[in-house]
């Protein structure tokens, strides 16, 4: 590892831990029983 | 206006159509704005100087700038990436479009790295600058089209908008930008950035321009319902960190148009966190295959921390997205539209860090980033200028309104039609 790949190793954890503290914040939505959004627009087949 | 390069689309095909003007005559002025302009400027990463029609239609020799991100064939695309770049042999779908009802390709607009960014900035083919100052940013990603159409270079832009890359240069720069509905616009060939929000729309100089713009993009002529007095639901968390005059201009804009009507969303304040963990991971899987390449520090950061994200949390986002959705529909019963600024502030000086405490690229994000989770059309349209330099408001309608949105916008628009916003006017 040289310096620029600890300056970056360092940056990703950061932006990393930054985006999980993100996700933590989504619990205190009603999840439960939710489908999650998807492409609109994507032609997926009918399969119903 | 008696330079050609000044006119409207609407303008031009009149003069073209009435035989005032031809389109070399049109593609020649521009040109000469080209070779004037852009080396101070940077709209353009490549330019055709045999640029000329190959169709004939509602576009007939219309001058059109395409952001970088976007195929069109005989022309590099590189992304305004360092060392990643493709030489397509066919458009994409909107491109093709374009060409088929006429269009000139002048050439590949500028944008941010991957259009993973929101200033247009680039480290690698250096930064794009706002026509009204050049030592002020234009916005991003879409910063080609954005500042070609502002000062001539072309008249009007293809751009792209994930998170606002479309609406943030079209408010800095003074123009018409429309954001459609997802899935409206053909996105073949195009560089992705996040599946979930990118949507291919035009920057123009008005609102008629974008409208038939948009008519060419979607492949038919849309509905054009008049809109009477519309019912605007003014999206209150959206002005809490604009500046006075982009709030109160915003305010007594949307009075005029229509009946205001205040509204207050519980799950907004989730779109933030929703937008960057899907946005995060999709843009790391669409990288992958190229993460050998070369990037700017801050991009590879990003795309890195995305690869590491747990699938739990990009789902848990997916569904929190949907939540919102939800939200937004149900308020939205009884309205015609939501209102709100575009960005809170007029194009900061290159090399600004942080704007009212919080990071440039936050500060540029905050309005328009909820807007892109719903998934309709947005238009941005200009109301006024600040130093000389142009605010605007957002017009956000249901998926599949852009009828809607882009009439409100027309009566929005005769507060500062493009004859009196053109940089120099």
């Amino acid at each position: 590892m040289n310096d620029d790949d600890d300056t970056l190793a360092e940056a990703v954890r950061a932006a990393l831990a930054k985006l999980l503290e993100l996700a933590r914040t989504l619990e205190e939505l009603p999840l439960e029983d939710v489908e999650p959004a998807g492409w609109v627009g994507i032609p997926f087949p009918n399969w119903r | 206006v008696s330079d050609p390069a000044e006119l409207t689309i609407a303008g031009a095909a009149h003069e073209i159509a009435t035989r005032r003007l031809s389109p070399g005559e049109l593609a020649a002025a521009v040109l000469a704005r080209v070779e004037r302009l852009n080396p101070r400027l940077r709209a353009y990463l490549h330019v055709d100087p045999q640029a000329a029609a190959s169709g004939d239609g509602p576009m007939s020799g219309i001058p059109i700038c395409v952001k970088d991100v976007i195929d069109v064939a005989g022309m590099p695309t590189t992304a305004g990436a360092a060392s990643w770049s493709r030489r397509p042999a066919r458009d994409a779908g909107s491109v093709a479009r374009l060409r088929a009802a006429g269009a000139v390709i002048v050439g590949k607009g500028h944008t941010n790295e991957f259009a993973y960014g929101i200033d247009g900035e680039n480290p690698h083919w250096g930064d794009c600058s706002n026509p009204y100052d050049a030592s002020r940013i234009c916005g991003g990603s879409s910063s080609g089209p954005a500042v070609a159409t502002a000062s001539g270079m072309a008249l009007a832009g293809l751009g792209t908008d994930t998170s606002g890359s479309i609406r943030v240069p079209a408010a800095l720069c003074g123009l018409v930008g429309l954001r459609p509905t997802v899935g409206r616009v053909p996105r073949d060939g195009v560089v992705p950035l996040a599946w979930s929000y990118d949507v291919v729309g035009p920057l123009c100089r008005s609102v008629e321009d974008a409208a038939l713009l948009f008519d060419v993009l979607v492949g038919g002529s849309v509905e054009r319902p008049a809109v009477v007095r519309p019912r605007l639901g003014v999206v209150e968390e959206l002005f809490e960190a604009a500046e006075g005059y982009v709030a109160d201009g915003v305010l007594e804009a949307a009075r005029d148009a229509g009946q205001l009507v205040p509204v207050r969303f519980e799950r907004l304040r989730y779109a933030d966190a929703v937008h960057q963990l899907v946005q995060y991971a999709e843009a790391a899987a669409i990288h992958t295959p190229w993460l050998d390449s070369r990037y700017a520090p801050d991009v590879r950061t990003r795309l890195e921390a995305g690869r590491l994200l747990p699938a739990g949390a990009y789902l848990a986002a997916q569904r929190a997205r949907r939540l919102i959705i939800e939200e937004v529909a149900e308020k939205m019963t009884g309205l015609d539209a939501l209102v709100a600024p575009t960005v809170g502030f007029v194009a900061p000086a290159h090399g600004t860090a942080e704007v009212g405490g919080r990071p440039l690229r936050a500060a540029l994000q905050s309005c328009v980033v909820p807007p892109s989770e719903a998934g309709g059309p947005v238009v941005s349209v200009p109301l006024g200028s600040h130093r000389g330099l142009p605010y605007a408001m957002q017009i956000i309608g249901r998926p599949g309104a852009e009828a809607v949105v882009l009439g409100i916008a027309a009566a929005v628009e005769r507060r500062w039609p493009w004859r009196e916003r053109r940089p120099g006017a």
